[in-house]
Order: structure tokens, then sequence, then C-alpha cells
């Protein structure tokens, strides 16, 4: 069996060492000492971050009071609660969704990305920032642009009933399909720069010296580009997937009442039905899968095998 | 155009040079060879076979990149396994031969390691082994000592050659470098600007360079501009500007009035304190020394000819009999008349 | 790999007409003069008209300006100070801390929303701009502080010291040598800031309280209710915004 071996791609950002570029470190470079630039960041971070986070897990833990207030006890009832078939569907389908759009991101993103790659130097920055630039509208209004063209009497609809191709309009909106297509689009930047980002360090000439060794197109496809490609394909698989599951803007628009995922479930709670501890339970049961992706990116990420 | 009207032969079981400098044409001919380029006219034959648009994945010619492009993400063992797996081999077959390849580089220990835990000799190995192992009809090799350091050099200058010797395959190898072409190869090619300028053995492009740039790329070479006066059955008398008449082989045709440039080596020229005239088979100037410089086997001095042409010559420091000389000093450089290469201006 | 090419090319091409024909396709019937939006009747700037009379698109615009400048002008400051703290300066706890930095941005947003709308109810702070100006900032210094820090990377330390060897004090060097030099980066970090302001919406969304809604949520309104075809026109100037924003945004950096 082929050896494990450590990939240092993969290793989250970590703090530089200390003995490079530090040199002014200490030395007062700014008046007041070390930690005076650190503490209004610090405390800003505690006091609107931390602590709200952790308010809301304490609220997960209470029960909704009857005019939708709160009632500190202490109960578990949230998280168990959350085991109704009703919820769980939610739940699979929200994870599903997000498996679908990552999967799909990848299957586009992929060959975009090599193209960017092998394109001449001067090309490439072009290439991505036009990749890039749709990512830098309004997400609202991208998503209504698939609105616009989904619709009964929308863009897609009209053009296929005057082309004589159907003739009723085809229910496109409010499906999954739809929902899946608003997060592939939203989305597919987040696949292709780290994908790119990893395909551009692939030597070439390690290309050709698998070609001379008789591999064809596909096997130098997977023996040799995809393995060498994979810490960005696990990167942009994460940057994917996190956010898609906890999708609220999409579903919403393109899924309406029938395709509800995590994220509707949650701004429900919240909003409608003021049930904040089951809100407060469903969104940490929604941040654990995250934490959940990313410590499964950081196991995978973390050991290359080749067998 | 990178590669120009070239034509060449190979021979089987011989290991072959292509010479030039950079832009020269000699990686593209190589490439050609090994598929990953596209004559626009031509054929390219293997052992008979033609090989114009067979990939190369289907050739049976291996190359040995520049920077030997091992795979990253697979051991030693993986790497060299890689073409026999392509080939359907099964792994009871792969495993023998794999570790027979490896014997023969001279790496059996390292079966395990990844490509960036290694040095650079040892990576270049690996790149052989993974070559050699599919026992292709030629071998290709890419400047397979640019990377390495001088006296790692020399070293693999001598096992390349006994390597191929061993193993019996024809070699193709591809270098600037001219010491390393005329050490290593049965017969080379020297390239210049896509077009080939003279193929043979070592010896006979050192000693009987077909032009001034192959005289002048291999080796060092010394020369001067002449006219021919006369023509005396097999040598000539050249008129040179601002030094006299100095005696030559004569080239085949060669007739009176004939512009040629004399070239002659810096190890042939002898010098001396002494005027000694010519007796019919020398060549005598007087010189000035520009320059000496020790170079710990030899002596090479700089010389500052009568018409201000500078000439080099070089000295063996054999046990201190020679006399050494010193710059400002004035001596007279000599050399066997028929040593000379006269070449066409 | 030649031979493949073209599949590629014609793959990659599909995908980038994917990225843009959607938009595309919104400013082009932002124009259409007829109200059933998908059938071309003829070229209109009614909508247009339409859009800069709307009262309360307007107001709602204006809170997003004042939020996006506020909050944008208060991560720059938080983000490079940490930035500096954490490049040129160790303190204890660094390694934590800059894990914690990047979790506003990592964790889901509807998570930030919920959090701090939870937040400002227990301490009794009603929803208004201000609540929204700190929630923005919040989730918009450690994209600041990335930002700025990568830039500071690649920034040589010796020349500060050699700033100071030629006899600037401390503050002195930081202000005639790091800062000129980090300003592409801090401009560029300024505009992504505040872009980041403008687009938000889920936080946003959760925030809103009266006199107090930014524009993507009532943009969101007009969306989940009565769509009209202003609301193309709506989206064309945006588009045209966030793309001459980005322009700047890559030209600045790119120095």
């Amino acid at each position: 069996m082929p050896p494990a071996r450590p990939d240092p791609a993969s290793h989250p950002p970590s703090p530089r060492p200390a003995k490079t570029g530090r040199s002014t470190r200490g030395t007062g470079s700014f008046p007041g000492g070390f930690s005076w630039l650190i503490l209004p960041p610090a405390l800003s971070l505690f006091l609107f971050f931390v602590v709200p986070l952790t308010l809301v897990l304490a609220v997960s833990f209470a029960s909704r009071g009857t005019y939708g207030g709160i009632e500190w006890t202490g109960t578990l009832a949230n998280y168990t609660s959350i085991a109704d078939p009703l919820y769980l569907r939610i739940f699979w389908r929200s994870l599903w969704i997000a498996l679908l759009t990552t999967a799909v991101c990848l299957l586009l993103g992929f060959p975009l990305a090599y193209l960017i790659a092998r394109a001449p130097k001067r090309w490439q920055a072009v290439l991505l920032l036009l990749i890039v630039i749709p990512f830098w509208t309004n997400f609202l209004i991208r998503t209504y642009a698939w609105m616009f063209i989904l619709r009964t009497e929308g863009l897609l609809n009209t053009v296929l009933i005057a082309l004589g191709i159907v003739d009723q309009p085809l229910n496109l909106l409010f499906t999954d399909t739809a929902v899946i297509i608003g997060l592939v689009y939203g989305y597919l930047p987040f696949m292709v720069l780290p994908l790119y980002a990893a395909l551009e360090r692939l030597d070439p000439s390690v290309i050709e010296a698998a070609w001379d060794l008789y591999a064809g197109p596909r096997k130098v496809f997977t023996r040799v580009i995809l393995p060498l490609a994979k810490p960005g394909v696990v990167a942009g698989c994460l940057l994917v997937f996190i956010p898609t599951l906890g999708a609220y803007v999409t579903p919403d628009l393109l899924g309406g009442a029938k395709t509800m995922m995590i994220g509707n479930l949650i701004q429900q709670q919240y909003l409608v039905v003021r049930d904040w501890p089951f809100g407060s339970a469903l969104s940490f049961v929604l941040m654990g899968s995250v934490l959940l992706a990313v410590l499964y990116y950081l196991k995978t990420g973390g050991s290359k095998s080749f067998g | 155009m990178a590669v120009d009207r070239l034509s060449l032969s190979i021979r089987r079981g011989e290991f072959f040079s292509l010479l030039g400098p950079s832009g020269s044409g000699k990686t593209t001919t190589l490439r050609l060879l090994a598929g990953f380029e596209q004559p626009d006219g031509g054929e390219i034959l293997i052992e008979g076979t033609p090989m114009i648009g067979v990939p190369p994945n289907r050739r049976p010619v291996n190359l040995v990149f520049q920077n030997y492009a091992l795979f990253p993400h697979m051991t030693v063992e993986q790497n060299v396994t890689f073409g026999l797996q392509m080939k359907g081999l099964p792994p009871a077959e792969i495993r023998p031969r794999v570790a027979e390849a490896l014997e023969m580089v001279q790496l059996s220990g390292k079966l395990e390691r990844f490509p960036d835990q290694l040095s650079g000799g040892e990576q270049q190995r690996v790149a052989l082994a993974r070559a050699l192992v599919n026992q292709p009809a030629v071998l290709l090799l890419d400047e397979p000592l640019g990377a390495l350091d001088k006296k790692l050099r020399q070293e693999m200058e001598v096992e390349l050659k006994a390597l191929q010797e061993r193993v019996g395959i024809t070699f193709v190898c591809v270098t600037h470098d001219q010491e390393e072409a005329l050490t290593m190869s049965d017969r080379l090619a020297v390239l210049n600007h896509g077009r080939l300028l003279q193929v043979g053995t070592p010896e006979e492009v050192y000693r009987a360079p077909a032009s001034a740039f192959v005289a002048n790329f291999i080796g060092v070479s010394n020369g001067l501009s002449g006219r021919v006066q006369e023509v005396d059955g097999d040598s000539a008398h050249i008129a040179v500007e601002g030094i006299g008449l100095l005696r030559s082989p004569a080239l085949l045709g060669l007739s009176a009035g004939r512009s040629v440039l004399m070239t002659i080596r810096p190890e042939l020229l002898r010098l001396s304190g002494v005027d000694d005239p010519a007796d019919g088979n020398q060549n005598q100037m007087k010189v000035r020394i520009a320059k000496a410089i020790y170079s710990g086997n030899e002596i090479q001095y700089l010389l500052t000819l009568p018409n201000n042409l500078t000439w080099k010559a070089r000295v063996p420091n054999a046990g201190g009999t020679a006399k050494r000389f010193h710059a400002g000093e004035s001596a007279y450089v000599k050399w066997q008349s028929g040593e000379a290469v006269l070449l066409p201006e | 790999m030649r031979r493949n090419r073209s599949w590629l090319v014609a793959a990659s091409v599909a995908d980038l007409l994917f990225l843009y024909a959607p938009i595309a396709i919104l400013i082009v019937f932002s124009f259409n003069a007829s109200k059933l939006s998908a059938h071309w009747q003829g070229f209109s700037l009614q909508w247009y008209a339409k859009l800069f009379s709307d009262e309360a698109l307007l107001s709602s615009t204006l809170n997003s300006l004042i939020v996006a400048t506020v909050s944008t002008l208060l991560a720059t400051v938080l983000g490079v100070l940490t930035a500096l703290a954490l490049e040129r300066r160790s303190f204890r706890g660094q390694a934590a801390f800059e894990s914690l930095l990047l979790m506003p941005i990592v964790i889901p947003e509807i998570m930030m929303g919920v959090a701090m709308l939870s937040f400002f109810v227990m301490i009794g702070l009603p929803l208004s701009l201000l609540t929204m100006i700190i929630a923005h900032t919040i989730f918009n210094f450690p994209v600041v502080a990335l930002i700025v820090r990568a830039r500071l990377r690649k920034l040589d330390p010796r020349l500060e010291e050699a700033a100071r060897d030629l006899g600037a004090t401390p503050w002195h060097a930081f202000r005639r040598i790091t800062l000129p030099l980090l300003m592409p980066g801090v401009i560029g970090a300024v505009l992504m800031a505040f872009t980041l302001s403008l687009d938000d919406f889920l936080i946003s969304f959760f925030l809103a309280g009266v006199g107090s809604t930014t524009l993507p949520v009532k943009v969101y309104g007009m969306l989940k209710t009565a769509v009209t075809p202003e609301v193309n026109a709506l989206s064309a100037v945006l588009v045209v915004i966030s793309m001459v924003m980005v322009g700047v945004a890559t030209w600045i950096q790119r120095k």
C-alpha cells in the first residue's frame, strides 16, 4: 500500500514564522507597546461576534414563550424536535442540493479553470477578471435574472413557445432545478478560482511525460492532472458547499414554498413563527454541519494517498 | 523557422548527439522525434516505420526531460512503473523490471521516496530509469547534464555512455555543451539556426570542421584570413596581410586568388623564445604575450599577432620542461602547417 | 493534449456565456416598453423614470449609502490595525485570534444575522441604522484585515527600518513609508468592504427595522411582491455601478 504523505498546500494559512520579516516586532514602531494595536479589533470581535454567538447557543437551550419571547428553561427539546421527519426532510434536501450544486460547479468549472491555467500569461488575468465580474453584481439581482428567465411568462418560455417547441409554458420556476441553477450561477467563481490556482502550479512537462509514457488522454487526466489538482478541487468544493448549505435567498426566490432549505427554515422560525430557541438550535446544527465539512477538508487535504 | 530542411540518419545502437547553441533547433528536432511537434513536411522513420501523425504515447520512443518531469505525487517506484502500467503489463511482470531498472541506475534503496526528497542527480537517474524500463527503440535525452555541477557532470558523462553501451539502445542526446557531445557521442550533428551544419564522429568534427561556425563552436579555434597565393600539390601558400606567407594543407579544388580562413587549435601551437625559421613543414610568427593564465593542468596564453589579432595557445604544464612566458614578453609561435584546417570564406 | 483544446474552449465559452447571459438579458429588457416582461414591445426609458421617482427606493438607497460609508470607515480602521498587529507584532493567543478573525467570513451568513438580531434584542438596542452599521463593520473588517495583511506581507520591513536608521520616528516611518506603500491595498480593501456592505442582504434583512431598510432589503421586498419591469431597470443600474467599482478596484490593486 503506497504511503500517505502530507500535502503542504492544504494546511490552512498559518502565521508566518517568527523569524522572518518581523524585525520591527516589539521594537515600539508604534507608541504604546505591542498589545495596543490589537485591542480595538479584538474587543469588537469579542463583543459583537463571540458574545452574540454564545447567546444563540444559550437560547437554543431555552423555550419559546407564549408570545414569542424566551423562557430560560434548560432544555434539549429544541434539538430533539429536529428529529421530526418534517425537518429531517428539509435537512436532507439542503444537503442534497448543496452536494449537487457542488458537483455541477465542479463539472462546469474544471474545464474553464484548466483552460485559463493553460492560456498565455497575459490572457490569464483578463479571463479571471471576466469570471469574477458577474460575481460582483448584487446577488439578489443575479437571482432575479433567473426568475426573469424561468418564469411562466419569462424569457425562456416565451422563446420556446415562439419557436413552437412547446405549446404550454413549462413550469420551470419554483422547482429544485431552478434553485440549483441559481446556486450554481452564484457560486461558480468560487470553484473556478481555487481550481485555477492549483492547475496553474502544474508543470506542463509532467503532462508531456505522461503522454510520452504511453498514457492516453483519459489516463493522463485521472493519473496525473486530477491528483495534482486535488488541493484545488477540495478547496473549491468547500467554498461552494458551505455557503450553499445555508443558502436563503436562492431557495426563497427561485424555489418558493416547495423548496425549503435550512436557511429558509431558520428565517421562518426567527421572523415568522418567532420560535427563537428552535431557530437557534437549527442554526447550530447548520453550523455543526459546516464544521464537519471543514474538518473533512482538513483531513482529506492533509493526507495524499494514491493507490 | 525552428528547423530548416533537416535530413539526418541515426544508426541503431549509437550514441548520437545534437549539438548547437540555443535556438539552433536541436530541441525542436528532439520533440519531433518524440512526437510533441509535427513537421510541416518530410518524414520521420523509426526502425523503418513512418511516424508522422503518430502521437507520443504510441511511439517506441521515450524522452528524458530537461527538468526530469517526475510525477511529484508518485514515489520513485510508481514513477518508473507508470509507462509499463500504461502499456497494460501485469503487475507480476512489472515489478521485477522496475527493480532491475532502478538497480541499473543505482537507486534501489530509494523506491519509496518522493521526487522532492531526492537530489538533482538522483532525480535524473529516476527519469532515466523511468524511460529505459520501457525498452524503447530510441531514448531521447534533453540536455541531460545541464542541471548538474561541473564535477558531477563529468562523472555522469562517463556513466551515461557506459549505460548506453550496456543497454545497447540508441540514445539521441541534445546539448549545447560541446565537451559533453564530444565525450559521450559515437557521432554528433552540429546545428545552427535550424540548419544542419555537419555530421560526423567527434574526431571528424573537431579535426575537420566544415565551417567557421563549427570550428568555433567545437572547442576553441584560432583563425587568420588570407588569400591563396599558390597551390603546390596538397599544400598551399596563403598570404596573410601583416604577417606574410603561411603554409597550409590545400582544400579540394583550391585555386589561387581564393579567400580562405586558416584555423588552428590552441593546443597545437608551440611557443619558443628562439627564432627558428621555417623548415618546409612549420609555420612561425613573432608574437607578444598579452596574458598568461595559469589553469592548473595547463597555461593559456593570449598572444598578440603582428597584425594585432589575438590568438590563444594552450601549453600543458607537464613537469615544468616548457619555458614559461610572461605578459609583455616576445615569443615565437610555431605549428605544423599540416595541422591547420583551411575553410572557405 | 492539443487536439482536446477545441473541446475545452467550447466548454469554457459556454461557461462564460452562462455567466454573462442572464445579466445581459436583464439589461436589455430594462429598456422594454412592455409591462409583460418577456415580450419585446419597443424601446422605452419609462422604467428608469419610474425608478428615479420611487420615494421608498431612494430613501433605502440613502440608508445603504450611509451604512456602507460609516461601516467601511470603521472596518478599515479596525482592519488595518489588525493587519499591522498580526504582521508586525507577536502577542499571546495570536494563532487563536487569527482563526477567530476568519470566522465571520466562514460561517453561514444566516448565522451572523441570527446572532446579531438576538444580541441587539437581548441588550435592548432598537434596530436602527446604528445596529446595521455595527453588524456590517463586524463582517467587513476581517476582509479588510486579510487584504491589507497580504499587501503588508509583500512589503519589506527593512524599508521602515531604513527610514528609522535615517532618523525618522516610528510614527513618521509609518506615515511616510509604510502607509503610502500600503495605500493601493487599503483602497482595494475599502472598495471591497464598501461593495460588500452595499450588497449585503441576509444580515441586513434580519436587522431591518422601521426606517432602516437598506436597498437590497427593499429590492427583495419588490421581488417577493409585485415584480414590475422597474426591477429590471434597477438591476441594470446596479450592474453597471458594480462593474465600474470592480474595474476601479482592480485598476488600483494593480499598482
